[in-house]
């Protein structure tokens, strides 16, 4: 009997060695595929008024993108057709790596100046959120959700 | 003898011997453990200078110099990149240039053949005096793959050789190995613990190439 409980102890520690290896190693993976969305995204011009401009907008930030439209223009039907930051907005695929597949999505929005947190009115501050699951971690029965984000400034560009 | 005694020498020896085969079994997964953490510190020790080095290529590169020299990116092979980065941020001091390669040839002693010698190499641009730095942590695999479009799917590289001029984006696929195999029986032959890492980059200043 007593055997038994340490065998069993013995058992759930191995496990856990190995959940924690695997855990590790795929996360290293989740963090790799969030940034490189959030530096491409970075790459990318602050607004779609402020692509190839001559000069900047006369409204700031009233001429930006309205809260509502935030997304992909016409005709960006695909991530390399994309050319301001917000055309991450809404975006989802799914990234085969040599850990296995990760789902990817990413949403932007507008955030206030003081608190950082979400508005619904124009702003210079827009902020990318990129989530990554994968189907080996996992809580509570669900893939667990790795949020990346990152705040970008019109003026710090 | 009677059976009574037989039957517990019986249990007692099988119990003996799952005792030890636990034993062992505890043992093999803390060194897997402690092998993957090892490889895993010097996996980041690498990533740390990379994370550094490839998203900041042609920085403080003035526009002049830039022109004279060409491209910020100098060579894009499959495991050899070179560019110029002016670390010093000093206009006045001509870029240097940084090299990352991984050489052909296992470092002294190795014990695992597989590993290979990773270079980091900085050359002042002003007194063209090399700085290298070799690194024996294990590295087996040194992957490049060159993008000139950003965002397209991974396995839409550029056919090599590239043309250094259209390089958008950088892939880079890294792997280690530990030194010492791992044995779960002691008659298998091992395997060595590793642990891979890969990133897309988008340096900046090669989107105004």
């Amino acid at each position: 009997m007593i055997f038994s409980i340490i065998l069993m102890n013995a058992n759930y520690m191995i496990q856990r060695n190995t959940t924690m290896q695997i855990q590790g190693e795929l996360e290293q993976e989740v963090i790799s595929l969030g940034q490189e969305i959030i530096e491409e995204a970075r790459s990318k011009s602050f607004d779609q008024v402020t692509i190839n401009a001559a000069a900047p907008p006369v409204n700031i930030p009233g001429d930006f993108t309205a809260p509502g439209n935030l997304g992909p223009d016409a005709g960006e039907t695909q991530r390399t057709l994309f050319n301001d930051f917000d055309d991450y907005n809404g975006w989802e695929e799914i990234v085969t790596t040599s850990h296995g597949d990760f789902s990817l999505r990413s949403e932007v929005f507008y955030v206030d100046p003081n608190t950082f947190e979400q508005t619904l009115t124009r702003s210079t501050f827009k902020k990318i959120v990129v989530t990554v699951e994968s189907e080996y971690l996992r809580s509570g029965g669900e893939p667990r959700q790795y949020r990346l984000e990152f705040i970008r400034n019109y003026y710090a560009d | 003898m009677n059976l009574g005694l037989i039957t517990s020498y019986i249990i007692a020896a099988l119990l003996l011997l799952s005792i030890l085969a636990m034993n062992l079994n505890v043992q093999n997964s803390s060194a897997e453990l402690t092998i993957t953490q090892m490889t895993k510190n010097r996996l980041i020790n690498i990533t740390t200078m990379l994370n550094d080095d490839l998203p900041n290529m042609g920085y403080d590169v003035d526009k002049s110099s830039q022109e004279s020299m060409g491209s910020i990116l100098l060579d894009a092979d499959d495991n050899r990149i070179e560019f110029y980065r002016n670390i010093q941020s000093d206009l006045t001091k001509d870029p240097d240039r940084v090299i990352w390669e991984l050489l052909d040839e296992s470092p002294p002693n190795a014990n695992n053949l597989n590993v290979k010698t990773l270079i980091r190499v900085v050359i002042d641009g002003n007194t063209g005096v090399p700085d290298t730095t070799h690194i024996r942590s294990g590295v087996t695999h040194f992957e490049l793959r060159y993008y000139n479009t950003v965002g397209s799917i991974l396995t839409d590289n550029m056919p090599s050789p590239v043309t250094i001029g259209d390089v958008k984006q950088i892939h880079l696929r890294l792997e280690l190995q530990a030194d010492e195999k791992l044995y779960n029986r002691a008659s298998s032959d091992g395997r060595y613990v590793r642990s891979v890492w890969e990133k897309r980059y988008t340096p900046p200043n090669l989107q105004f190439n």
